[in-house]
């Protein structure tokens, strides 16, 4: 049970009401105004306690919109209570009695997005008003007021026919069996649990406080929470695990560098000048040369510096094809688990995510981070190392000037850590604008056919311009941004010269506390600071792109399935198509079930016709039995076995669907029919083929089998996709066939061809078929007629049409139809 | 496989009997032996070999076919599929407009022999007269159409396809097939052969 905020506990302390009498407590989060106020029904006792708070400052409000934001809601509830935990000494509550005997039948009710508690009958009133997040914990507390009421009350026997107990939620897990439930049998009719009825019905849906886990749930466009930067950036460094002898040959190629540019400036300057130009004879001893040989010592320092540049360029050379290889290697790894995630993803994320979005993330956000590591990560201890022996060199020969050539780097490093943040929204909104960009081209091209149709180029390119100049200009916002900083790192950088130059000159000239050489040393080092100065200034920009393209390429790679793999899944050594249905409840949308307790019983090799008007729950149904979406209560059986405990690969390979959506992947015809079975003989695609009357259209194709098809290869028809997809379905050899609307696409005289086809195809074959036209189901051995997701007629085509119910309507319909046009 | 797809043994109907029936039958009255008998005819590949069948270039150079005692003239020899398996899985049909398939041949040097080989590969060659190009001359593009100027097997040429039309397609990684705006077909065996100024004219027409 929810916790009560102490304020409000102390509150009803007051009124006598102590903490251990409280036996259900649900909170509210509207007045009757529909302000937001925060409140609380509790039952104590026989008395429930009505409490509003009287501060209304610091409300959230969270709509139940979608079920993938259902974790968001519970995250920010959470936080929501912290924030009233931190605030609950200050309010203040208002709180009303109402005696239970005085309740009636107390009910629930939805007005759009705002429930209500309300007593029904000539004095009734609405006792309490909240969002419809809060539904499925108020249908718990009204259920408590009734047991309080009558307490030998049995929940089934009640008007409404309400659960007492909602079935166990865990995933994967087996729910009770209902007691009413007749083994094996039909299930009982239950004309009382319609969509519409009562509102307790309604709301008995997937219950937000218990029940799935959030971690269950996918969670597309939103951070996962907890992740930061840096745990980004250690995951992102797992990736060169796999390469590490390069990643050593790259260090140490990265060190030599920074150990060369050190000697090149002290070559340049103080050896060149003060030791040679200014004939040092000490100089001379160390080398071993003869006195006054100071032309060979020139020809010894300039075949050193010749060396020391060609080391650097070899070692330069094998530090870029290291580097290359590692960049791209784990570029390949990223978007190798990123498309892997996405295939592992139930057809939900796909549904509540743009495609083009997607695209972008695989594309893209991969390169992003893979660019960052290839040209600004290794500076990290390049730059780092340049910097660090630079200072301590210059430190050594000078400290004073070293110490001016230092000054700028704190005031270069604290304004790029200033800008970070911001920078980070500046590339969030560059990659929005982009996805939306790319999600209209997407659109645009796959549905050229409606913008065409339509007319509506003009308006197309209208929200192309608009969309391409958001890119602009979110682009020009970074440029813009970014160039205040060049600006000001220039200035830093020239001054810095300035001041060395004009120091270093004072020193030489006026204290002679430094020869001249040393001060050409000084300026080559100061030159070499700007490196890692230019670094400090875009390493938090590139940083913080980088890590805003990983935050959303990892937000997928952390994406749960909601439909999800068995940990120990079930094999069946032999399926033979038995399917039940027991007690089903799904929906899309929180709150609004499709299908209520649905049971079914399909035995096996047995053919279902599934009849029933647009948007009955049909599709629906056969995509739970595909297991394209988990249940959110109840059970689907194969052969007795939870379709959840079986492997997906099982599932999958033992039920095929053949459906009104035909998908030719870009191929030739052969691989397209074996797309399940890519290990077909030809023997067996072409008798595929054969079977789905597909085979004489492909011996017309002018390269037969070999045709490529597919986004950018030769159209087929609708009826040649269509048949295509059923040689597919056959070749699979499925135990379970499903066919949804499997022949809505093509014309009368195709569509008698390919039910032979079918016909065939669905003899000793557990056959569930949706047919449009009611006359193709005449050979079902059962058939059910959908209605607002309750199966609410089944028999035999003959049975059905003499019961004279919905069926016969919807064939009389139908037949008047076609009859009036020629058809039948 | 789906069951039942193993089929009834060859020569238990009359190919040649093979009628488009089931695209007369009236929708739902469907009964079940002819049902089968229909999905057996439609699902029954009949395999065409030198014990069978015998073909022979008729004096018009026309293919006729003899198999299981009945003669076809004018048969057409297609390739299921012409670039993997340009030898296999020949399908063999009547003459006509609805050229019902009465065999397949499943391998032509394993299957054939002699002079019924001859004959069919004689077919095939007319039928996929596929020149191959050996050198490009000049590629240009005008008015939406790309104009080629090319060295093949059979002799110089000139074609044109429509550009945007996929007319180009990559058979494998190094072959690529041209289809021109008459459907004459082009091959280029090895695209990795050409010079690197022939590919640069080929690469944009290239998916």
């Amino acid at each position: 049970m929810k916790q009560l905020p102490g304020s409000l506990r102390q509150e009803l302390a007051r009124e006598g009401v102590q903490d251990n009498s409280i036996s259900a407590v649900c909170e509210t989060d509207l007045d009757e105004t529909e302000r937001l106020v925060h409140g609380w029904v509790c039952l104590a006792g026989d008395t429930l306690w009505i409490c509003r708070s009287l501060d209304t400052g610091h409300q959230t409000f969270f709509f139940s919109r979608k079920g993938e934001d259902r974790l968001a809601m519970k995250v920010a509830r959470h936080q929501a209570r912290d924030l009233e935990k931190v605030e609950e000494g200050e309010q203040t509550w208002q709180v009303d009695a109402v005696p239970v005997s005085h309740l009636g039948e107390l009910s629930l009710r939805q007005q759009g997005r705002i429930g209500q508690l309300y007593l029904p009958g000539k004095d009734g009133r609405v006792l309490a008003f909240f969002t419809a997040g809060y539904m499925a914990d108020m249908l718990q507390l009204v259920q408590a007021v009734k047991r309080q009421r009558e307490p030998d009350h049995l929940p089934d026997e009640r008007p409404g026919g309400m659960q007492e107990k909602r079935p166990d939620r865990k995933p994967g897990g087996t729910p009770g069996e209902r007691p009413d439930r007749k083994p094996g049998g039909t299930p009982e009719k239950r004309p009382d649990r319609r969509p519409g009825g009562t509102p307790e019905q309604r709301f008995a849906q997937p219950d937000l406080s218990a029940g799935r886990e959030p971690e269950g749930e996918e969670v597309p466009g939103r951070r996962p929470a907890g992740a930061d930067n840096r745990h980004y950036m250690v995951r992102l460094l797992s990736y060169f695990r796999s390469q590490l002898p390069l990643v050593a040959l790259s260090g140490l190629c990265y060190l030599l560098i920074a150990g060369l540019n050190i000697v090149w400036p002290y070559l340049n300057g103080t050896v060149l000048y003060d030791k040679v130009l200014a004939k040092d004879p000490a100089f001379l001893e160390a080398l071993h040369l003869p006195q006054g040989g100071f032309a060979y010592a020139l020809i010894l320092v300039a075949v050193a510096m010749f060396v020391t540049e060609l080391v650097q360029l070899f070692i330069r050379h094998v530090k870029a094809f290291a580097g290359a290889r590692i960049v791209n290697r784990m570029s390949n790894e990223m978007k190798k688990d990123i498309f892997r995630k996405l295939e592992e993803l139930s057809l939900n994320f796909f549904q509540n995510s743009q495609t083009g979005g997607l695209m972008v993330r695989v594309q893209q956000d991969a390169d992003t981070v893979a660019d960052f590591f290839s040209s600004d990560f290794p500076d990290v201890f390049i730059q780092g190392f340049t910097f660090i022996t630079t200072a301590a060199v210059m430190l050594g020969l000078q400290w004073k000037l070293a110490l001016v050539s230092l000054v700028a780097v704190p005031v270069v490093a604290w304004v790029s850590i200033k800008l970070k943040t911001r920078m980070h929204s500046l590339f969030g909104q560059r990659n929005r604008s982009n996805r939306r960009l790319t999600g209209l081209l997407n659109d645009t091209i796959t549905g050229v056919r409606v913008v065409k149709a339509f007319g509506q180029e003009e308006q197309v390119k209208k929200s192309f311009d608009m969309r391409n100049q958001k890119v602009q200009k979110s682009e020009m916002d970074i440029v813009g941004y970014q160039n205040r900083f060049t600006a000001l790192y220039t200035f830093a950088q020239r001054l810095v010269t300035l001041l060395v130059w004009a120091m270093g000159a004072w020193l030489v000239l006026e204290q002679n506390a430094m020869p001249y050489g040393l001060l050409i040393t000084f300026a080559s080092y100061v030159t070499q600071l700007n490196g890692p100065m230019e670094f400090l200034s875009r390493a938090f920009r590139r940083y913080e792109e980088c890590m805003n393209s990983a935050g959303r390429m990892f937000e997928i790679l952390d994406a749960v399935p909601q439909v999800k793999e068995p940990e120990k899944p079930v094999t069946l050594p032999q399926v033979r198509g038995h399917i039940e249905l027991r007690n089903v409840e799904f929906g899309y949308i929180p709150n609004v079930p499709v299908f209520q307790d649905l049971s079914l019983d399909v035995p096996a090799g047995t053919t279902l016709g599934i009849v029933g008007r647009s948007g009955a729950g049909k599709s629906t149904l056969v995509n739970l039995i595909s297991r394209l979406y988990d249940v959110w209560s109840g059970e689907i059986l194969i052969d007795g076995v939870d379709i959840r405990q079986l492997s997906t690969a099982q599932l999958h390979g033992q039920v095929a669907m053949v459906s009104q959506e035909t998908y030719i992947f870009m191929g030739t015809v052969a691989e397209n029919i074996a797309y399940a079975k890519p290990d077909a003989s030809m023997k067996e695609i072409i008798r595929a083929a054969k079977l789905a009357s597909a085979h004489d259209f492909i011996c017309k194709l002018p390269q037969g089998y070999d045709t490529v098809i597919g986004s950018s290869g030769a159209s087929l028809s609708g009826g040649e996709r269509q048949r295509l997809s059923i040689a597919r379905a056959i070749l699979a050899d499925p135990c379970v066939l499903i066919l949804d609307e499997a022949t809505a696409s093509v014309d009368t005289q195709t569509e008698q061809e390919i039910q032979q086809s079918l016909a065939w195809l669905s003899r000793n074959r557990t056959t569930l078929s949706i047919a449009h036209r009611l006359s193709t189901l005449r050979d079902a051995d059962r058939l059910i007629v959908i209605e607002h997701g309750r199966i609410v007629e089944e028999g035999t085509h003959r049975e059905l049409l003499d019961k004279k119910g919905t069926f016969y309507q919807l064939k009389e319909l139908q037949t008047k139809a076609l009859a009036m046009k020629g058809l039948e | 496989m789906a069951p039942g797809m193993g089929g009834s043994p060859p020569g238990r109907r009359r190919p040649g009997d093979f009628v488009p029936q089931r695209n007369e039958e009236p929708a739902g009255e469907l009964d079940l032996e002819k049902l089968e008998q229909q999905s057996r005819d439609m699902m029954e590949l009949h395999m065409l070999n030198r014990d069978n069948a015998e073909f022979r270039e008729n004096s018009g150079g026309f293919l006729d076919l003899s198999y299981n005692g009945r003669v076809y003239e004018d048969v057409q020899v297609v390739r299921m599929f012409p670039f993997s398996r340009p030898d296999e899985y020949l399908s063999v049909r009547e003459s006509g407009d609805q050229a019902a398939e009465i065999g397949v041949i499943e391998n032509l040097p394993r299957d054939f022999d002699g002079p019924g080989e001859e004959a069919v590969r004689h077919q095939l060659a007319l039928r996929y007269f596929l020149p191959a190009i050996r050198k490009i001359y000049n590629v240009r593009q005008e008015m939406g159409c790309v104009y080629f100027d090319v060295e093949t097997d059979y002799g110089r040429c000139q074609f044109a396809f429509r550009s945007n039309s996929n007319a180009v397609t990559r058979i494998s990684e190094s072959r690529v097939m041209i289809q021109d705006l008459d459907n004459n077909c082009f091959e280029i065996p090895d695209i990795r052969k050409l010079t690197a100024g022939e590919q640069k004219k080929l690469d944009v027409y290239l998916t």
